[in-house]
């Protein structure tokens, strides 16, 4: 212990500070700071961030045995240089990102739903607002406490699948077939987390246990994945003659619409995953209008930011 | 009765109770002890809610962890503040008494007879999200003893009450208590703690300090002379006759002129000998009191001791 | 006692404000029986009914199992209502069992009404298939939620692995080639179900059969499967309730 110099008694001067103040800005990187301190303490977050990567995973090994492979035999040389000329790389991202959303939807759960509903069970609501903290730097800080995991999240295996594509598969067009992938795949991650954020944002300030909430969220991100998918295979049965309605119903959900946009930025259809292609291909779903899809789920959004915003006050909730 | 015989609680590795042993019988005994002492844990113990690390418990010879002939004699007004907010009051009190066995009309009349003893029953129909806190203490309680349990177990019963409702409170107690039944309430509202009862349980850091007759427990506690204040026109003169007592200690004067306050290691025999004393030399003695001869002065001696 | 806490628990699970959102979700799958066969006149009524209830209403059935198990006891600890229940003279394992009977026959409900809507909206009627889907509907029930409860009991936050095993687990485990399809609950629920084949000309349908499991083991296996389930779970969850603490304690999720 390092001894005090003014004596054995401690410094107590600070009680009677005097001096300038601060002012109470950047409240809100004070909420999202604990709401993201919080989500760390949690050890199956990490396991669910090295879960979401798991197409990405599953590809480099793919990649990694046909490369061992090829080593071997100048016919298994020339299949590989095939398989990998023949892969769409900006595909492979977006089946990593349609894959990571299970994952997502985890997270999400468990450091989004009791966001705002354990403060509103705990009455800290009241708390908050007695300080110089505005409604708005709350919900700001509780919207960043839950966006800036999920981006991390989604983000880090698709950087470090772009890494080790960069260094190992450029001269097969990995950069070259388009060169804005990364920025692309950035701003894909951060819609993602951003819709994840507001709607759960917005869910948990409609209850007061969390677990509820999360129910909730949960309850209609699946139903509403249940009935895309279901119009996703009607489209392929159809072989792509279903009427236009089919195919702006395959986006009509919080999954649907998260592929949807991610198609339109990459300006893909998409394909099979893995980069094998099947004898009998299904029909791929056309991308929608990007701007459409961003102004109806900006719009959503809005309106549960809007449902949060009304639910947050400053009131004493009894039991 | 409730009989605790070396009881410890760990969590983990904090110990929440440490080789407790004492015995609870009829009448009201209050449960004493700064925040963190142990009363929920023991209270929780005695309730059956959670299990002894080491020890054993018994209510009325049966062990109370998941003992469902336990809570036939035993009725719990816990410290929680949580119900069906939904729900009404008088509906949560039926519910419980169905799940206490009653038949449906049976349970209707006791819940009736209950509420009025609470005095909620004029209330009881409004959804307890309504409720203040007083009502919601008043409804806890009515849970509590509709079955009318041999032992009641009450934790921090008076908490949100305003004044008319903790008097209303005692003396519900009090009647409970005559009844025969054994009655251990937590409490760190020692002023009001006094006023029902002089056996109390003392904890501190999960031990047993004290556990008996407040006077008993004060006159065992050595350390600390007995404090006796005197109010008279005279002080010095009072102080002239009191100071060649051996066992007067100590004498101080009030400031203003009117009282003295002295301190001596056997109240009995000073209390014994003053009237005479003041017949003797014609003393004029207004009054006299014992500022630490109550639970507040002897909780905190047993405390910091 | 027993019979008490099973109906108001009963009456609890499906009070209207609670039940409300699911028969809106139960409306809106019917709907969407309406939609598709409008938009595909080459779909029959039969797969139109089929691929919604093998794809939605099954796994609205997982959903509301882990939501209703959790509510057994989970909820109780979490809104600190526990301790009312835990100091009324009912043995512990009747408690458990009671309520989560109560569950079950709440989830049994909901999907079941589920079931009828949609197949009242697509095929008009109850044919065989249908019939079987809703007992296929109501062994799930059985066999989710008191597989579930067993979780609840043993993980807190445990909607998160519930969720994981219903959506992750039984979606993409019971198409996998060899015998790892016996570990899930879809492949049991399908040979129940014994929904009719696909006659090979449509390729959709048949991945939606591989979605919902096909029907690999025999009848009479997939009942003692699931009445094991059920029971083994349940005896299971009485056990672990009756030797553990519940006190109340704040929300976690």
């Amino acid at each position: 212990m390092t001894p005090n110099p003014t004596g054995p008694i401690a410094d107590l001067r600070y009680r009677n500070y005097d001096g300038k103040l601060l002012p109470p800005n950047q409240m809100w990187w004070v909420i999202a700071r604990q709401s993201i301190a919080q989500a760390l303490k949690k050890k199956s977050l990490w396991f669910l961030m090295a879960a979401s990567g798991w197409y990405y995973i599953i590809m480099i090994i793919i990649l990694f045995f046909v490369e061992q492979n090829a080593a071997g035999s100048e016919m298994a040389k020339v299949a590989m240089e095939q398989f990998l000329e023949g892969i769409v790389w900006k595909d492979q991202f977006l089946n990593g990102f349609v894959f990571a959303q299970l994952s997502l939807l985890l997270v999400t759960l468990m450091i989004g739903s009791g966001t705002i509903a354990n403060d509103n069970r705990a009455n800290a609501l009241l708390v908050y607002l007695s300080k110089p903290c505005s409604k708005l730097d709350y919900l700001v800080g509780k919207w960043i406490g839950v966006f800036l995991p999920l981006f991390v999240l989604l983000g880090t295996p698709t950087l470090l699948f772009y890494v080790y594509g960069a260094l190992t598969f450029s001269q097969y067009g990995f950069i070259s077939a388009d060169p804005w992938i990364l920025p692309k795949m950035v701003v894909v991650v951060a819609i993602s987390a951003a819709i994840h954020s507001s709607l759960i944002v917005g869910v948990s300030s409609l209850f007061n246990q969390g677990r509820l909430a999360g129910a909730t969220y949960a309850g209609i991100y699946f139903l509403s994945n249940f009935f895309t998918v279901l119009m996703s295979f009607f489209f392929q049965f159809s072989k792509g003659k279903a009427p236009d309605a089919v195919q702006y119903l395959t986006y009509a959900s919080i999954d649907g619409i998260q592929t949807g946009i991610a198609k339109a930025i990459l300006n893909t259809k998409g394909s099979p995953p893995f980069g094998f292609m099947p004898r009998n291909p299904a029909t791929p779903i056309p991308a929608p209008n990007l701007t459409v899809a961003l102004l109806l789920t900006g719009l959503v959004c809005a309106v549960a930011l809007f449902a949060a915003w009304r639910r947050v006050r400053a009131v004493e909730v009894i039991g | 009765m409730i009989q605790l015989d070396h009881v410890s609680r760990w969590y983990g590795q904090v110990i929440g109770l440490n080789d407790v042993s004492c015995q609870v019988g009829p009448g009201i005994t209050a449960l004493l002890g700064m925040n963190g002492a142990g009363k929920s844990t023991l209270i929780r113990l005695v309730t059956g809610q959670i299990q002894p690390t080491t020890g054993s418990i018994s209510v009325f010879g049966h062990q109370p962890f998941a003992n469902p002939e336990v809570f036939k004699i035993l009725g719990y007004c816990p410290e929680i503040d949580n119900f069906y907010e939904h729900r009404s009051g008088r509906w949560f009190v039926q519910h419980l008494s169905r799940l206490n066995g009653f038949s449906a009309a049976e349970a209707k009349s006791r819940t009736q007879q209950v509420l009025e003893r609470v005095g909620m029953a004029d209330r009881a129909d409004r959804k307890i999200a309504g409720y203040s806190k007083g009502m919601r203490q008043r409804i806890k309680l009515a849970q509590a003893i509709l079955h009318e349990p041999k032992v009641i177990l009450l934790d921090e019963p008076l908490n949100g009450l305003d004044p008319v409702g903790r008097r209303e409170f005692i003396d519900l107690l009090g009647a409970l208590s005559q009844e025969g039944k054994t009655i251990l309430v937590s409490s760190h509202i020692l002023f009001e703690v006094e006023q029902m009862t002089r056996s109390i349980l003392l904890l501190n850091r999960g031990r047993l300090l004290a556990a008996g007759d407040l006077s008993a427990i004060r006159e065992l506690i050595d350390k600390y002379p007995h404090r006796v204040r005197i109010e008279t026109p005279v002080p010095r003169e009072v102080a002239t006759h009191l100071v060649r007592l051996p066992y007067v200690i100590n004498v101080q004067f009030d400031p203003r002129g009117n009282a003295l306050e002295l301190q001596t290691r056997e109240p009995g025999q000073f209390y014994d000998y003053l009237p005479q004393l003041v017949i003797d030399e014609g003393l004029q003695i207004d009054g006299f009191s014992s500022p630490d001869n109550n639970l507040e002065s002897i909780f905190r001696y047993l405390v910091e001791a | 006692m027993e019979t008490y806490l099973f109906r108001s628990t009963l009456a609890e699970f499906l009070r209207p404000r609670r039940t409300m959102a699911w028969v809106i979700a139960a409306i809106a799958i019917a709907l969407m029986g309406r939609v598709l066969i409008s938009l595909n006149k080459d779909l029959s009524a039969q797969d139109a009914y089929l691929s919604l209830s093998g794809i939605v209403i099954y796994k609205l059935l997982a959903l509301v199992s882990a939501i209703m198990a959790t509510a057994v006891i989970s909820q109780e600890v979490e809104q600190k209502t526990i301790v009312y229940l835990l100091t009324r003279p009912i043995p512990r394992p009747k408690i458990l069992l009671a309520r989560g009977l109560a569950a079950i026959l709440s989830v049994a409900a909901i999907t079941v009404f589920a079931g009828i809507l949609l197949a009242v909206a697509t095929v008009g009627g109850f044919p065989h298939y249908v019939l079987r889907d809703l007992l296929a509907l109501t062994v799930g029930a059985f066999a989710y939620t008191s597989l579930f409860l067993m979780v609840s009991l043993l993980v807190s936050r445990a909607m998160i692995p519930c969720l994981l095993f219903a959506f992750g687990w039984e979606s993409a485990v019971p198409s996998m080639q060899g015998q790892i399809y016996l570990l899930t609950v879809q492949s049991y629920l399908a040979s129940i179900a014994q929904a009719p084949a696909d006659d090979g000309r449509r390729s959709a349908m048949e991945f939606l059969a591989g979605l919902l499991g096909k029907a690999h083991v025999s009848s009479g296996t997939a009942w003692a499967a699931m009445a094991g389930l059920t029971a083994v779970c349940l005896a299971f969850s009485a056990a672990w309730f009756t030797r553990n603490e519940y006190v109340p304690r704040e929300d976690g999720e």
